[in-house]
């Protein structure tokens, strides 16, 4: 049975989270899988991911594609009904998803796992992250921060927040700037 | 590849192969290793292979999908259509227009006329006179009327913005083979319409 992940990954700028997830892209590529890069905005770290419209979607097949698109409600209806068997990387994501996810943006991730879809959530710090997020993560990709975990959850949002810090603090603590370490949730198993 | 990537390999359910992918070869990936692929059919059933995780047949939709057309193909399917139109109905108006005025005047007025036309009213008869003034007035009258035939470029966006739109509604633009032939048409038979009856 198809399951779709929700990964969280936060890190602070220039500590290798796009460098990790393209070597995450390329997994779900050799996997037959597709990925689709949203932003609202032309990041400068995908130059080289050639763009998808809205419109293409229904078309596409296979490979990479970012979908710059600045309605970010709009991009997601077509995403939700278009985009299958892929990997969603929503890339700076508190810029459209704000600290809660609006209705149609919870039922696009509950309904993404009837069309064996992932999802990747990019935060730059742990302050920005949704809290809607801290109850349907399934894991977290840590790197380093300005702030921790503490500054945006407390126990009743995140009930592993005691073991998220601490594995925050291992990578905090470690001398190789580009450390990052997989912290999955308890919450859904 | 350290621990940490194995474990996020792991956990993104990849195998033993899947996992040879180091950091610096992958920044340089070129969008070709990518294996990127569009189809121009809109792709109703997904086949891929995975043994980790298989991907979900794609349910055939029933309702019907409107094909998605760019503003570009919008564009240039209402320029050409407007173009086309406006050829037709210079052609047809103009037709009707001059049968009207032939209609007004016999052969052997149309023949005076001709004669008279560049001499000085002082050496014509009262009734060449008087037939020159009502050939030259009818003639302008024509004239005027000739003008406002093709469509001014006011009409023209109008209609062009309303093309556009239902192009893009019902996802149907007219075809590139049929564009490219608009387009001659149109220029073409301007030219034709311009000798022809001006």
């Amino acid at each position: 049975m198809a399951f779709n992940k929700v990964t969280a990954y936060v890190g602070g700028a220039g500590t290798g989270k796009t460098t990790e997830l393209k070597r995450l892209m390329l997994l779900y590529i050799k996997k037959g899988m597709k990925v689709l890069i949203y932003d609202d905005f032309d990041h400068p770290s995908y130059r080289d991911v050639p763009k998808i419209t809205i419109a293409q979607l229904p078309y596409w097949k296979s490979g990479i594609y970012r979908l710059i698109h600045t309605d970010s409600q709009e991009a997601f209806a077509a995403i939700s009904k278009y985009v299958w068997n892929a990997l969603i990387v929503l890339e700076d994501c508190f810029k459209y998803t704000g600290y809660r996810f609006t209705k149609p943006m919870l039922s696009f991730i509950i309904n993404a796992k009837q069309q064996n879809c992932d999802f990747v959530f990019m935060y730059h710090c742990w302050a920005w992250v949704a809290l809607d997020l801290s109850r349907r993560c399934d894991a977290y990709v840590v790197f380093k921060t300005n702030d921790t975990p503490e500054s945006r959850f407390t126990k009743k949002d995140a009930p592993y927040l005691e073991q998220l810090t601490e594995v925050h603090k291992l990578v905090l603590l470690d001398t190789n700037d580009y450390k990052k370490k997989l912290f999955k949730t308890k919450v859904n198993g | 590849m350290d621990s940490d990537e194995n474990e996020i390999n792991d956990f993104f359910g990849s195998d033993t192969e899947q996992k040879t992918p180091v950091i610096e070869t992958t920044a340089e990936k070129t969008i070709s290793e990518w294996g990127n692929d569009f189809d121009t059919k809109k792709a109703s059933e997904e086949q891929v292979i995975v043994q980790t995780k298989q991907p979900v047949k794609q349910e055939v939709k029933t309702e019907s999908i409107v094909k998605k057309i760019t503003q570009i193909e919008a564009e240039a399917s209402a320029t050409v259509t407007i173009g086309v139109v406006d050829l037709m109905q210079r052609t047809i108006l103009n037709i009707i227009l001059n049968k009207k005025f032939e209609k007004k005047f016999t052969e052997d007025q149309i023949e005076i006329v001709d004669r008279v036309e560049d001499l000085p009213d002082d050496k014509l008869t009262p009734e060449e006179v008087s037939l020159k003034k009502r050939f030259n007035k009818s003639f302008a009258k024509y004239e005027k009327t000739g003008e406002t035939i093709p469509f001014n470029a006011v009409e023209k966006d109008e209609m062009k913005e309303i093309l556009a739109e239902y192009y893009k509604v019902t996802g149907k633009a007219v075809s590139p083979n049929l564009l490219l032939a608009g387009a001659f048409i149109d220029k073409i038979g301007k030219r034709v319409a311009t000798i022809m009856f001006d």
